[in-house]
């Protein structure tokens, strides 16, 4: 499946992606910068609110920063869509994350898709891999 | 409308227009934006029909993107 980059300001694209996480009575859907250096996916605590998840009851690791600090990261198992495909994820929730959009890091999804970055096109294929 | 030609229109047209800010999109249609993804949520909470998805997206600037994650 081809993902258009998001266009972010005339002519500069960034590999963003949308992602819908079941939460206990609808679909919520929100967007993910695809980092392939994370290892984890790490979501802004709103994110958890609205799928009504007290994120902090997860399993918490620390995981190293650009700055060489940590941040404590709440890991939680959750029904997730991507690129057509439903399965359960492993979705970190972090409110040391200092950015104000989610990451799409590699557990749980670079093992279900390849994921291809193409910087020229400004597009991202992702293809399934299986459960 | 087909979902590439919607992946292509949020990752234009929605990323453009709504560069910096948190909008919530039900049925492929904006109904709130604002400067912060909970309230953004709770406007459209309101509005969407029970079971529909939501979508809460923020639409980073040039600046948000220039990272070294």
């Amino acid at each position: 499946m081809k993902i258009p980059y998001l266009e972010v300001e005339k002519g500069i694209f960034a590999p963003v992606v949308r992602l819908e996480i079941a939460s206990p009575t609808r679909w919520i859907e929100t967007e993910a910068y695809v980092d392939s250096g994370a290892s984890y996916s790490i979501f802004k605590p709103e994110v958890a609110d609205m799928l009504k998840i007290h994120f902090i009851k997860g399993h918490k690791i620390l995981l190293t920063v650009g700055d060489g600090g940590l941040i404590p990261v709440y890991l939680h198992n959750l029904s997730v869509r991507f690129a057509g495909h439903e399965f359960n994820a492993s979705v970190g929730f972090s409110d040391k994350l200092g950015v104000d959009f989610n990451l799409l890091g590699r557990a749980s999804f670079f093992k279900k898709f390849i994921i291809c970055f193409n910087d020229r096109a400004n597009f991202l294929s992702a293809t399934w891999l299986g459960k | 409308m087909a979902k590439s030609k919607y992946d292509f229109k949020f990752a234009r047209e929605f990323a453009m227009k709504y560069t910096g800010k948190f909008a919530a999109v039900v049925n492929e249609k904006v109904i709130a934006t604002g400067k912060n993804r909970l309230e953004v949520f709770r406007k459209a909470e309101k509005i969407a029909p029970p079971s529909a998805k939501i979508g809460v997206f923020y639409f980073p600037t040039k600046k948000d993107m220039l990272t070294a994650l």
